[in-house]
């Protein structure tokens, strides 16, 4: 089957999306093709490893000299100082120079943490991503954030580091945890939701999103990966429009922190938030009934599993990294596909809107 | 010096904030005439402002003092204290603003109120229910007023402190402001004396400020930077450019809720230099950095060119990261604390400076006096100013051609391939800059040996370097061979061949790797102590 490919525009950062069926196959090509002079390390997940180890044992023995190949434990987890560090140092042991290619082949957390670690390796190396779960090809993988949490929150320290390509090699997602399915579909419906009303109809016609069901998910992730090709184009250092890709994203951190990460998916949080911020937008900013009434119904597909609410969920929102002036920017919609951001003057609003339409601890 | 040579000097501030006082002493230290506006019309009119006010109205006494702005217009080595309001009015400020410099004192309403209510002036502005709620409202009202000039923070210093900040200032001449284009954006590096207290107006910051600084620096100068939210302080040293410093700086900042409106500023030497600018880099994905450099070698080196970063065990710098800061301020005052050998070690780094590009500078350095030695007054604030602000210019020059290091940048390493070699083998018991001067010399000598230059260039090389108290011999326990081993350890990490720096003249230095290994080895034999 053809790939797809959403090119991202960005001068001489730009670079290309490629989805489908058999983009490994294509990295395959690429990593051949890769300056022989530069060694190349492979960085992925044990869980990931132990799947596809054969795999990607055979996509290192493409490249000139053969990739290292470093398995971080799986999980959030890994996003630290102390991961970060040991990965600095397996590049520098394995010889990486400046001509040298990283290649972050797993989810978010190795996209995250690998990506910041070519950043930040010798002032900065190439990396490309090659996302292997939903979550990270619809959303991580494109765009250049990286980060790593630090105790007091997430994704507070990081970089913008765009990748030289991006492979999404759609099969893969047979072997996702339908956890996992449903977290990268959440970031999904939040794109349809804010930027593409097309997406959301197509969503809406599909009674069961879940992994057995009915959703073309290459058609998914191209319309996911070209809105946000879109967003980044216009600003790519996140200085405006890309706000709105944090949409559900105050409370979802929040409720992540709070949970100290783990015992809610990233997806699933972001689910809770948008349901949310949906109550908020019909209040706040006049999103229509009908609007609001279709939004949840498709939000209600996808399963999550029952939270408690943590006390200090506030305090979490309050130190959320987009806040700027002292007050916490949110995303709300003033209709499906048209949102703006919107300053809270209490975070607690989220809160009460989510307890008003989730039942939770 | 005549007086029409002399700058004034005009305080303004809200009342109480010890505009008189500091002036006074100000104008003795300096030995300029005084003069307070409030005391010139009431000794005029005979009866306090007070009482004027009641008698002829708030315009007749407006009018009192924009006739002084203009009649002061014309006279210059004063100091003045204003009124409250004086300088708001725009054309009193236009008046006085071209005789010279304005500051203006700033204090907290709680410190307002408390010297107000400690001192024996009537002040009508007080004579309120609620005196507190007077001054917070009228700060208010003339925030934007008194924004307009440089801000120095009165909290927890006394006269004498305050006028010695400002002396400072005025010792250093006017600052000298070199713009700086680099990659999407212009900054300017500030040279000056005593700019720290005016650091938040120079940089043109307004929102949170953190300074990352260390123990040795911190307690010096910290207090000096004006008013700022959060200070962090580090164990001095370059053990300490670590990733692990760097997270717990970063907790430290989330703990002090430090956002991304902020600006982080890098009060120290080369390390703190790297250190908070490879932070402002990466905390949250980037926040506003301004340098402020304290060490001379940082002042001329490290400070611009937005090289950040932290070491490794593999090796220096393997981490980093190009954060271009908002503005550069050294504060030449700062090199007043600096130890002996410290300021030598800057030297070599200006010196490289004025070999590889600038012949006027090096000749400056030659007839100068530029070896400290402990407790000495150092040399005048103007003299140092002049010296940094000229060997930045030289590196300057040459990052703006190459933004990202990818060719000419390459002879600002003039000295640095053996330097590297020497620092390392010596366990950095061989400083930074003794290892430029000696790799400097080593360079010299083999760009002589190989036809490059006459032999009396190394002879003049070597004595400015001994003029200004910096070792030209190899210490004899670094052998020819274990140098050169380590040079190509050096190497293979960045994978390539051995490049020199070479010289043709001052001014005229070239990069190559056709050197052959034998006459390095020679050279370094001759040099080798």
């Amino acid at each position: 089957m053809a790939l797809s490919v959403v090119n991202v525009e960005l001068g001489e950062r730009s670079y290309s999306i490629h989805i489908g069926g058999g983009a490994w196959d294509l990295l395959e090509e690429y990593l051949r093709g890769w300056n022989p002079a530069g060694r190349i390390m492979m960085v992925t997940d044990e869980r990931v490893n132990s799947i596809y180890g054969r795999r990607i044992n055979q996509l290192a023995g493409a490249c000139g000299t053969p990739a290292a190949v470093v398995a971080v434990p799986e999980g959030e987890g890994s996003k630290s100082f102390s991961h970060l560090e040991d990965l600095c140092r397996k590049m520098a042991g394995a010889g990486l120079d400046r001509n040298s290619l990283v290649v972050a082949l797993g989810g978010g957390v190795v996209g995250d943490l690998a990506g910041l670690a070519a950043s930040i390796y010798l002032r900065g190396v190439s990396v490309v991503q090659a996302p292997t779960t939903l979550l990270a090809m619809v959303d991580s993988s494109t765009g250049g954030k990286t980060g790593i949490n630090i105790p007091e929150g997430k994704n507070q320290v990081g970089a913008f580091h765009q990748p030289e390509a991006v492979f999404a090699e759609i099969d893969v997602l047979k072997t996702l945890d339908p956890r996992d399915w449903h977290s990268g579909m959440a970031e999904v419906i939040k794109i349809a939701l804010t930027l593409d009303p097309e997406l959301f109809e197509y969503l809406e016609g599909i009674p069961d999103l879940g992994p057995g069901g009915d959703v073309d998910i290459s058609r998914v992730v191209t319309s996911a990966c070209r809105r946000k090709a879109e967003i980044i184009e216009a600003d790519e250092w996140e200085s405006g429009p890309r706000l709105v890709l944090n949409f559900g994203h105050t409370l979802a951190h929040a409720l992540e922190a709070s949970t100290s990460y783990g015992e809610i998916r990233h997806g699933e949080a972001v689910l809770l938030g948008m349901k949310a911020a949906m109550v908020l937008s019909r209040k706040v900013c006049g999103l229509p009934d009908d609007q609001f009434e279709r939004a949840v119904r498709v939000l209600d597909r996808i399963p999550v599993p029952p939270v408690k609410l943590g006390e200090d969920l506030n305090g979490y929102m309050t130190r959320d990294k987009k806040r700027s002036g002292g007050r916490v920017q949110s995303v709300l919609l003033d209709r499906i596909g048209q949102c703006r951001i919107v300053p809270l003057d209490d975070p607690g609003d989220l809160i009460r809107s989510l307890e008003s339409i989730q039942p939770t601890g | 010096m005549e007086d029409k040579d002399r700058q004034n000097i005009i305080l303004t501030g809200f009342m109480a904030t010890g505009k008189t006082i500091v002036g006074r002493n100000l104008a003795s230290q300096l030995g300029y005439e005084f003069i307070d506006t409030d005391e010139v019309i009431e000794s005029r009119i005979g009866m306090t402002i007070a009482e004027f006010f009641k008698e002829k109205g708030e315009a007749a006494f407006r009018k009192m003092e924009s006739d002084l702005a203009r009649e002061l217009a014309d006279r210059r080595g004063l100091v003045i204290s204003t009124g409250g309001r004086f300088m708001l009015d725009p054309d009193n400020a236009a008046a006085l603003g071209r005789t010279g410099r304005v500051f203006c004192l700033v204090a907290t309403p709680e410190e307002i109120l408390e010297r107000a209510e400690g001192d024996t002036h009537v002040r009508p502005l007080l004579q309120v229910p609620n005196p507190l709620e007077n001054i917070v409202e009228l700060l208010q009202q003339r925030k934007e007023g008194y924004g307009q000039f440089p801000q120095l923070v009165t909290s927890e210093k006394t006269p004498e402190t305050l006028a010695g900040d400002l002396a400072g200032v005025i010792a250093g001449g006017p600052d000298v402001r070199l713009p700086i284009a680099a990659p999407y954006e212009r900054y300017e590096f500030i040279v000056g004396g005593g700019l720290l207290p005016f650091l938040s107006h120079l940089a043109a910051v307004d929102g949170p400020i953190a300074i990352i600084t260390d123990d040795n620096v911190g307690p010096l100068y910290a207090k000096s930077c004006g008013s700022v939210d959060v200070v962090i302080t580090t164990p001095p040293g370059r053990q300490h450019k670590t990733l692990a410093t760097a997270q717990s700086i970063c907790e430290q900042l989330i703990d002090a809720d430090f956002d991304r409106s902020g600006t982080i500023v890098a009060l120290g030497g080369t390390v703190i230099s790297e250190l908070a600018g490879f932070i402002a880099a990466t905390y949250m994905r980037g926040v506003d950095c301004v340098q402020c450099p304290t060490s001379l070698l940082a002042m001329v080196d490290t400070s611009i060119g937005g090289k950040t970063g932290v070491d490794l065990p593999q090796g220096k710098n393997l981490i980093g990261a190009f954060k271009q800061p908002k503005t550069v301020i050294a504060d030449v005052a700062t090199l007043q604390s600096l130890p002996p050998r410290a300021f030598a070690s800057g030297m070599a780094e200006v010196i490289k400076h004025s070999l590889i590009a600038d012949s006027d500078l090096l000749g400056k350095i030659e007839s100068g006096n530029w070896v400290r030695t402990a407790g000495e007054i150092q040399q005048q604030a103007a003299e140092l100013q002049a010296l940094v602000a000229q060997a930045i210019q030289v590196k300057i020059n040459i990052v703006q051609e190459d933004p990202f290091d990818h060719g000419r940048r390459a002879v600002l390493n003039f000295g640095h391939t053996f330097a590297n070699a020497i620092e390392r083998l010596s366990r950095h018991r061989v400083s930074h800059g003794e290892a430029v001067a000696m790799g400097m010399v080593v360079s010299s000598h083999l760009s002589a040996q190989l036809g490059y230059c006459p032999g009396e260039l190394t002879e003049r090389i070597e004595a400015v370097l001994t003029s200004a108290g910096l070792p030209t011999r190899i210490p004899a326990e670094l052998s020819p061979d274990k140098l050169l081993e380590a040079m190509r350890t050096d190497k293979k990490k960045r994978a390539g061949k051995l490049h020199y720096v070479l010289l043709k003249n001052i001014g005229d230095v070239f990069v190559t790797d056709q050197v052959p290994e034998e006459k390095v080895l020679s050279t370094l034999a001759v040099l080798n102590s």
